[in-house]
């Protein structure tokens, strides 16, 4: 019955285009609509189908668009999806929601040396005042920060739709407004997943996602929170494959993205946009990889990633465009109850970056300019991102109760020992010299920023599964913003305790105190943009009562 | 979600050619501020809240996505009317230890506290005794002395949400941030006691304390430019920062600037009675000291930025006292009929809703020391059909007992159309009409009834909740 409206159909749209060659242009175009219109009507009422194969829209009763109707043109090659309406596969699609949360309460303490009456010597921030910037080389992750992500998910077997609502801060009537906090949709991508065979593995993702390599943690981004070869976050495609060999694994992945928009010139820069940038080019973002895994055990990488804007917008008539490429080698030991190792290496270089736009991300610093900002010499002083960065970073996990345990399995389901060693470092080599820190004209530091520089980081954690619904944990971390200048390294020592509903419980309530063992010139950022600020005494302790779930 | 059409109506002074004498204005210039004492609930507004959870017996994961200003009916875009993900808490209730039920919350969310109606606020929609909203931490245990009698306590610290915004930020209303002040990072700490006695006419009792406060240094003029941060190893004069007052805040002195506090005790009472309905009353005691920047706890009289221009003037600084109190009354007629069967609603009834509000402020301002406000209204609504019924709300308000010339009325009829007896949703046509005073006006505004301000609205609304 079906096929015979279809076919039905087909004979009267041919029809129609043979009417259409004697009849004005207008009629043409109305007469195709109308026929169109008359025609899908039997059609979706006798199987759901149209022309197109998409399903049918839901009987109307009225003579407007449904509200729910995305407001979008028809799709390319004419396709008009049945918004709403079940697939005639329905049977075979499912809605997945997936979600995280991090919800602290955090506090910074300091004292005020001139407190006046009515002023308390004990002075309290939120957020704290202390070296935790996410885009600087001081970040820790030790100080809890606000993120929510809610993932919703409709797919069958092999193909999966996935947007996802992120925010950095909740409710944002509160203080002040800072929209960019609330990023909203965040990610839109369909995931393909097609039948090759059982010799090739293939996934496609097409639509606007982030990338991220060199992430240290088996799971995540590591204790540091910063993926130490690259972050690339745009609108593009990535396809992988993987072609078993025997035990092994050979596996090859390419990606491309670019940016949806850009900032034009006659926009101002300002916290509701998040500072954006007329000066930072539209930029596209190529990248290559490959990887062998050897029985599960060890898994090697290698990647190559080149980010290039030629935008005459940004760089004006004389402007060099400018580039940003990464060529790094990661290796990773799954080793079952000998814990988990990650070692990565990448050379950043970089050249006339300033133009290179945000959408890609060097240890967190976002783009060209932050690259400039927080490394190779700040674009403020005349930096213009060109220099190369030598990183190295690595994390080693390792839970003893699995270690201990051995033959028998261990499902986190009892006490347990949980370490990790983590660390990171990075060598400068810039145009831009380095230049001292400076208070009220002193030079103080030698300088943080610029050729010459090397930066490390490292610490330890450890925690201890008492109770299933309980666990204490210590973190101790050291960092070194200048390996020769000990005035602006600290220290941080945070003790916590965490409570939860269940031994492997996906929630966490974390009570956490930290202490910072600041040097004298340890240096906090204020300000929107935020900027160092050596005028500022660093918050010396930090209580935070953070909320945690995901699922 | 409710969404409406509103729109209110007014004469032009002197229409030119080719303009009318009735002008029409959306979104309607009327004295119903939201949040305000003058507001009276006669016009329904815009807000779409989408909940997601999940979770187990113990633990709930909660979001909220919210806005008050839907994209497509607006003609520019606020930024902030679209809060995305607005609160996010993980809800715990943990298996009950020795009788003792526990609830918890912990992340970003919203209580309040003095609700004198059933399932709200009744007839204004000002909790009489407040509100805390940040982030942190709150524990309630409940505990069963008898059958038929509960004992509760409660306890919460909340911190602010984005805390103390940076310094050099220029307000504008794409931050949010009003006028100059740099808000401190403030805290919350608030606790409560309850009781209930369930019988023929059970009985609800809670007190409450709230209190809300900031000490932070960086809101002080000369904060790190070395007047009370780090020296260099020699100093020179110029280091030294001279603190000023910015004269356009007249709420506070940026060149000293003490710690805010903003304390609240309070008190509601509540009496449910299968036949006489629910009756609700509460009052509470605000006091502020230097509370003008004090944001988090949200009073009778609104946080501290509120209460100083509303309640204490600007030339307070935040200092002053609030005593408000009120009662509600609501019931239905037809579970009175049908008493003692049981009204299951799938019939017609006459719903009655009345309520009363008074408060009375101190302030060094004269003008707004011993200042008594009070409202009053009434609302029935007759629900004669399973899709149809017809109410009628009456209020007055006196904002201002040192001039009676600003008391007025508001009387709102509307037609109420709905799926079912007991469906979630109402489309509602209302029609609202404003007597003023000579010297009405609005809180923020010294235009009259008779200059700017509408003193007509009608308004389309739908309402579902699921």
């Amino acid at each position: 019955m079906g096929s015979r409206k279809v076919e039905s159909i087909m004979q009267l749209f041919t029809d129609i285009r043979s009417m259409a060659c004697a009849i004005p242009r207008a009629i043409q175009v109305g007469s195709m609509v109308v026929a169109a219109a008359l025609a899908l009507g039997p059609v979706a009422r006798a199987d759901g189908l149209t022309p197109s194969g998409a399903t049918a829209a839901p009987n109307r009763s009225t003579l407007a668009l449904d509200p729910t109707t995305p407001q979008v043109p028809s799709l390319p090659g004419g396709v008009t999806p049945g918004f709403g309406s079940p697939s005639a596969s329905s049977q075979d699609w499912r809605f997945d929601f997936h979600g995280f949360i991090t919800a602290p309460l955090n506090a910074g303490f300091n004292s005020r040396p001139d407190a006046q009456p009515g002023q308390s010597t004990t002075v309290l921030h939120a957020p704290p005042e202390v070296p935790d910037d996410f885009e600087t080389f001081s970040h820790t992750s030790v100080v809890p920060m606000t993120y929510a992500q809610l993932t919703f998910t409709e797919s069958n077997d092999v193909v999966s739709a996935n947007v996802s609502v992120l925010a950095r801060q909740a409710n944002v009537s509160e203080s002040f407004l800072e929209p960019a906090s609330q990023e909203g949709i965040t990610d839109a991508f369909l995931s393909y997943l097609p039948k090759l065979g059982p010799n090739v593995h293939m996934r496609a993702i097409v639509g606007a996602f982030t990338s991220r390599y060199g992430s240290p943690g088996e799971y995540d981004e590591g204790r540091y929170g910063t993926p130490l070869i690259a972050r690339i976050s745009g609108a593009g495609e990535l396809i992988g494959v993987a072609l078993p060999l025997g035990p092994n694994t050979l596996m090859f992945e390419q990606g491309l993205q670019g940016q949806t928009n850009t900032a034009s010139a006659s926009i101002t820069p300002d916290v509701w946009n998040d500072f954006a940038d007329p000066e930072e080019g539209t930029t596209f973002v190529n990248h290559f990889h490959a990887g062998f895994n050897y029985r599960s055990w060890v898994t090697v990488g290698a990647h190559f990633i080149n980010a290039q804007s030629h935008d005459d917008r940004a760089t004006g008539p004389l402007a060099p465009d400018g580039s940003l490429s990464v060529l790094a080698a990661d290796i990773r030991l799954s080793m079952h109850r000998f814990g988990n190792f990650y070692f990565a290496f990448a050379s950043t270089k970089a050249s006339h970056a300033r133009v290179v736009s945000r959408i890609i991300s060097i240890l967190n610093t976002p783009g060209g300019p932050g690259l400039a900002n927080d490394y190779m010499g700040p674009v403020a002083n005349g930096g213009d991102a060109t220099g190369t960065l030598t990183t190295g970073g690595a994390q080693y996990d390792l839970s003893l109760a699995r270690l201990l345990s051995f033959p028998a399995p261990f499902a986190g389901d009892g006490p347990d020992v949980f370490v990790s060693v983590f660390g990171l470092g990075t060598s400068v080599s810039s145009a831009f010299p380095r230049q001292p820190g400076v208070l009220d004209g002193v030079a103080v530091t030698k300088g943080v920023y610029g050729d010459g520089v090397t930066k490390i980081k490292v610490g330890a954690e450890g925690t201890y599964s008492v109770l299933p619904w309980l666990a204490f944990s210590a973190r101790l971390d050291r960092v070194m913003p200048a390996i020769d200048d000990s005035s602006t390294a600290f220290s941080v020592l945070s003790p916590r305790v965490i409570f939860r509903t269940g031994w492997t419980a996906t929630d966490a309530l974390v009570l956490q105190y930290s202490h910072w063992f600041d040097g004298r010139y340890t240096t906090v950022r204020t300000g929107e943009p935020a900027v160092d600020n050596l005028d500022v005494v660093p918050d010396s302790d930090v209580l935070s009562l953070s909320a945690n779930i995901w699922w | 979600m409710t969404a409406s059409l509103q729109a209110s109506m007014n004469d032009r002074l002197s229409p030119a050619n080719g303009q009318t004498r009735l002008v029409i204005h959306a979104p309607p210039q009327t004295l119903d501020e939201y949040g305000s004492f003058l507001g009276t609930s006669t016009m329904p507004g815009q807000w779409a809240q989408l909940n997601f959870a999940y979770g187990n017996r113990y633990v709930t994961a909660n979001a909220s996505l919210t806005t008050w200003n839907p994209t497509d009916a607006s003609t520019y875009y606020q930024l902030g009317s679209e809060q995305f993900i607005n609160n996010m808490s993980l809800n715990y209730s943990p298996p009950p230890i020795g009788g003792v039920r526990v609830h918890a919350l912990a992340g970003y969310f919203y209580n309040a506290y003095g609700a004198i109606a059933q399932y709200g606020f009744g007839m204004y929609t000002n909790a009489l005794v407040g509100g805390v909203r940040g982030v942190g931490e709150d524990v309630i245990a409940e505990y069963d002395l008898s059958d038929s009698t509960t004992v509760t306590v409660e306890d919460g610290v909340m911190g602010n949400r984005n805390g103390m915004g940076a310094i050099n930020i220029v307000p504008s209303s794409q931050n949010g941030a009003g006028s100059p002040i740099i808000w401190p990072s403030a805290w919350i700490h608030h606790a409560h006691v309850g009781f209930e006695e369930r019988g023929l006419v059970t009985f609800r009792a809670h007190a409450h304390y709230i209190t809300n406060w900031a000490q932070d240094d960086r809101i002080q003029s000369c904060y790190g430019a070395t007047g009370s941060g780090r020296m260099p190893p020699t100093p020179s004069p110029l280091a030294q920062c001279v603190p000023y007052d910015n004269p356009v805040t007249r709420q506070i002195d940026e060149a000293y600037v003490k710690d805010g506090r903003v304390q609240v005790l309070g008190f509601d009472a509540a009496a449910v009675s299968s036949f006489w309905g629910y009756l609700g009353g509460a009052v509470s005691y605000t006091r502020g000291t230097n509370a003008y920047p004090v944001k988090g706890a949200v009073s009778f009289g609104g946080d501290g930025e509120t209460l100083t221009n509303r309640w204490w003037g600007q030339n307070s600084g935040g200092n002053g006292e609030l005593v408000a109190a009120g009662i509600n009354y609501s019931t239905s007629i037809g579970r009175m009929v049908s008493y003692p069967v049981p009204f299951s609603q799938e019939g017609p009834d006459l719903a009655l809703n009345a309520g009363f509000v008074f408060a009375e402020s101190w302030s060094p301002f004269g003008p707004f020391d011993a200042r008594m406000r009070y409202k009053g209204g009434a609302d029935l609504l007759y629900t004669f059909l399973p899709f149809a019924g017809v109410g009628f709300r009456a209020d007055a308000v006196a904002p201002n007992s040192h001039d009676a010339l600003e008391t007025y009325a508001v009387l709102a009829p509307r037609l109420v159309l709905k799926s079912d007896w007991n469906s979630r949703d109402t489309i509602t046509l209302v029609y609202g009409k404003w007597f003023c005073g000579p010297h009405t006006h609005p809180e923020t505004s010294s235009v009259t009834c008779g200059e700017r301000l509408d003193d007509q609205l009608f308004a389309l609304n739908a309402q579902m909740w699921w």
